[in-house]
């Protein structure tokens, strides 16, 4: 009330003595008669009208500023604005571009056989770089187009796009991301993926830097060998084959762009080709993207009208035989040898190691090993029979109740087959069947492995042989691999190649190693001819074959000609318990017709021409002709 | 000086005019400002404001709103629904599968492909079956094998070699029409396996061998028949 009082008072003298005046009348006591009253009503009036004066001059105040004030704040915005560019270019010539941190530099090591197919990897993480001449240029455009559609023009940042992303997030059109490739790359591989204002605001500063100091194409390839897919694959390379089986360099434009479509939400996308919802949602990116690409003319409206919806790899990926670590483990360390780097390095490297193993040769011998076991040594073995022990049943159970060749399925005893097949005069190694599963046995008994000879190398006996096969017939338990090598010289004339899983060895396009036959006369042509003559037996005979034993304990088997060497052996024995160590067994009555089995479907599978019936061809349902229909089994 | 040249002197004759002019305003009464009207004008402007400001602060927060809602309602509908492509045409129901990969497709019933043929392994099986692709005759074909599978009827099969690449595979049964699955290697070869679940037909004791499979036909992309059993019986 003194408040009004005071400011009616800087109003017209009458007026303000009156209010003063009222202002006292209603401070005083509470007791006041209706003229009290009256006069207190008329003061209200008075009030109000003052009040209202002080509302209409202020107004008028404001109006007649009002052009003043907005010249101040126009001035301390740019002064602002001006402080703000200050400091950014000074942010931006501090700022330098970090090395991308230790994760995003590691790849994984791959193997593939001889044919290109996969066999596995070694590494810590699921990444090979490629050069981007490897990625098809669709490819390439399907990412822009999915990811960034003005990668090719923008600074880096771009403003647009984190406006566009806004208002699509908001409208419901598809999910777009407003940081450019650029930005990406930056986060993904230099920067630590913490999500706070300072690391944006770096992001951008170094996205910038990034774009004006390396060409579009180095930010692309960067981006594209580290930006995540799902599946556990980072890097374009990485997810080409764990979402179609394919390198890089052979994706479709419509694989292309189904990969381009993951990236928005890999952890999502992943599960496309299973599940419907997923598939459905990424088939109307993958529409989208494509979309794009046709209006960018990235593709023609032909390529566009023919794409259809790729078919994907399952996930996750179903299991092998349990093979595949027994040649990784032969390749890995000859490879590593071959470049003078450890195993680990080797691993960590991005390196692609293409071996000489046939890998469907290598699946068939492991079917004919399993199929020998069970079907043919079964009860017929001639041990007593009796219960699984507790650790094979253990053994089963972790190999996922697959089929064992090396558990007899009867007694304690237990058969190990060795395989090795290899190329005469060159020594690549093609076959090299050491153990049923890795995951319980390791250890590869056709490389590492001392099996004892028998008469294994009769045919040897009393002949000179050179380095590196001298002694070899003093050798009471030769390596299945080093017998096979020497029928392989015999079978080359002579002519010792040291034998080799490991072909060429590349890396980011680049070849780093290729093999060449390392060979050397290591036994005379006059001897090799000997062999021969011993082992062709008759002049029409298409092969070579060679039996020998040591007892009922080891069996052998080698076959040669010009073009492969095949050694099956064949050995069993009593498990190690406790501390009681493995001791040789007796082999079953069928070991004999097992090897055969073995080494003559092995060898129609590498040579592609039988020299006896395939058993593993028997329950054949039949060529794709038209109407057969057997009906296998009924449960 | 520079002041007075801009404007200069005013002449006589407006002088007196100006003397004249001031003599008679002095008799006239200035009117009432209308102070009501003024006033009133202030305030439908503020009115008018105030409406402004509101509207646009209520379509701001309404209209995002709004939007959010829409695509809400809307959008798990579409995902749901969708079975087939915005082409038209069924999903595909090809998956790829690399060299040796073993694959659980029904119950203990596992597949793998390598570079020769088709492997087929079952927890009742024996051993492995194998049916080559590469000792046949390039004519494009379909086999149909068949594994009963105890209460869930029978697990169907077989190769498929077709003139082009398969996209997706349709069974013809006497429980009538199903989608099957195709199998093929990277790389799109021209053959794979095929395989689908079906139930036993109700006049069919269980467990009893019984031939349910029609007709398996093999279709490409276009959804052109790119292999198939031949003719229906």
């Amino acid at each position: 009330m003194n408040g009004a009082g005071v400011d009616t008072g800087a109003g017209t003298g009458g007026t303000g003595v009156a209010e003063t005046a009222d202002d006292h009348g209603r401070g005083g006591s509470p007791g006041r008669g209706p003229g009290g009253g009256r006069h207190g009503a008329g003061g209200r009036g008075r009030l109000m009208a003052g009040l209202r004066r002080r509302l209409v001059r202020r107004r008028i105040r404001i109006r007649r500023t009002r052009g003043r004030r907005l010249r101040r704040a126009l001035v301390v915005l740019l002064a602002l604005l001006a402080n703000l560019v200050g400091a950014a270019v000074v942010a931006y010539h501090l700022t330098k571009i970090p090395e991308p941190h230790p994760e995003t530099a590691m790849q994984s090591t791959v193997f593939v056989d001889d044919h290109g197919d996969y066999l596995g990897r070694r590494g810590p993480v699921d990444r090979q770089e490629i050069p981007l001449s490897q990625v098809p240029r669709y490819v390439q455009e399907a990412v822009i187009a999915a990811e960034n559609r003005s990668f090719r023009t923008d600074t880096g940042i771009s403003p647009k796009a984190i406006a566009r992303a806004a208002w699509a997030t908001v409208s419901g059109g598809d999910r777009q991301g407003g940081s450019t490739i650029t930005q990406q790359y930056v986060k993904n591989a230099l920067l630590s993926p913490e999500q706070t204002l300072s690391r944006k605001a770096r992001e951008a500063l170094i996205s910038i830097k990034l774009d004006r100091t390396r060409s579009k194409d180095e930010i692309l390839r960067g981006y594209l060998n580290t930006v995540y897919f799902g599946r556990g694959a980072a890097g374009i390379q990485s997810a080409a084959r764990n979402y179609f089986g394919v390198d890089a360099k052979d994706l479709t434009v419509s694989q292309g762009a189904a990969l381009a479509s993951v990236i928005n939400i890999p952890s999502y996308y992943e599960k496309a080709g299973s599940d419907p919802k997923v598939t459905a949602k990424l088939v109307d990116r993958w529409e989208w993207v494509l979309d794009a690409m046709a209006d960018s003319g990235a593709i023609t409206s032909a390529q566009r009208a023919g794409a259809r919806f790729p078919a994907f790899r399952f996930y996750p990926p179903g299991d092998t035989d349990g093979q595949r670590q027994y040649l990784i483990d032969a390749a890995a360390s000859e490879a590593a040898d071959r470049l003078g780097i450890t195993e680990d390095q080797l691993a960590r490297g991005g390196y692609t190691v293409r071996t000489t193993f046939d890998l469907t040769a290598q699946d068939t011998t492991a079917e004919l090993a399993a199929d020998g076991t069970d079907k043919k040594t079964g009860d017929k073995t001639g041990e007593k029979t009796g219960e699984k022990t507790a650790e094979e049943k253990a053994a089963e159970a972790k190999a996922g109740g697959k089929k064992r060749a090396e558990v007899k399925t009867s007694g304690d005893v237990r058969v190990h087959t060795a395989v090795v097949a290899l190329v005469p005069g060159d020594g690549a190694v093609r076959v090299l069947y050491g153990g049923a599963d890795y995951a319980s046995q390791p250890f590869n008994d056709a490389r590492d492995g001392a099996v004892e000879a028998g008469t294994a190398l009769e045919p040897f006996s009393g002949m000179k042989l050179l380095a590196p096969l001298t002694g070899l017939t003093r050798t009471a338990a030769p390596t299945p691999l080093r017998l096979a090598s020497a029928y392989a010289t015999a079978a080359a004339h002579g002519v010792y190649a040291t034998p080799y899983t490991v072909a060429k060895i590349t890396r980011a396009g680049r070849t780093l190693y290729e093999a060449h036959p390392r060979t050397r006369t290591a036994m005379t042509r006059a001897d090799a001819g000997t062999v021969a003559k011993l082992l062709y037996g008759r002049l029409d005979a298409p092969l070579a074959t060679q039996t020998g034993a040591a007892g009922l304990r080891t069996l052998w088997r080698t076959a040669y000609d010009e073009h492969l060497t095949l050694t099956v052996a064949l050995f069993a024995e009593h498990p190690a318990k406790g501390k009681k160590a493995a001791l040789p067994a007796p082999l079953p009555y069928t070991a004999g017709s097992r090897s055969l089995s073995v080494s003559e479907g092995v060898w129609s599978k590498i040579v592609g021409t039988a020299v006896g019936h395939d058993p593993a061809a028997e329950p054949n349902p039949g060529l794709p002709t038209g109407q057969t229909k057997p009906i296998l089994a009924t449960r | 000086m520079k002041r007075h040249r801009k404007f200069p002197r005013p002449s006589p004759e407006s002088e007196r005019l100006r003397e004249v002019f001031a003599e008679a305003a002095y008799d006239v009464t200035p009117s009432a400002v209308p102070l009501a009207a003024i006033e009133r004008t202030g305030r439908r402007r503020g009115r008018r404001r105030t409406a402004a400001v509101a509207g646009s602060v209520c379509a701001l927060l309404v209209v995002p709103l709004a939007v959010v809602a829409l695509r809400a309602a809307v959008s798990p509908e579409s995902g749901d629904e969708r079975g087939t492509s915005p082409s038209g045409t069924p999903m595909a129901t090809v998956r790829v599968v690399t060299a040796g990969e073993r694959v659980e497709v029904a119950h203990g019933i596992k597949i793998w492909l390598t570079e020769d043929g088709a492997h087929w392994s079952s927890a009742a099986g024996s051993g492995p079956l194998f049916s080559s692709v590469k000792d046949g005759a390039d004519k494009p074909g379909v086999t149909v094998q068949q594994e009963g599978a105890g209460d869930r009827g029978y697990f169907l099969s077989g190769v498929y070699r077709g003139k082009r690449e398969a996209a997706r595979v349709e069974i013809e049964t006497t429980a009538g029409q199903i989608a099957g699955t195709a199998l093929t290697l990277a790389g799109g070869p021209r053959w794979g396996v095929w395989y689908a679940m079906v139930s036993a037909p109700k006049s069919v004791a269980p467990g009893r061998p019984v031939d349910v499979t029609r007709r398996v036909t093999v279709y490409d992309s276009s959804g052109g028949v790119t292999a198939s059993t031949g003719a229906g019986r």
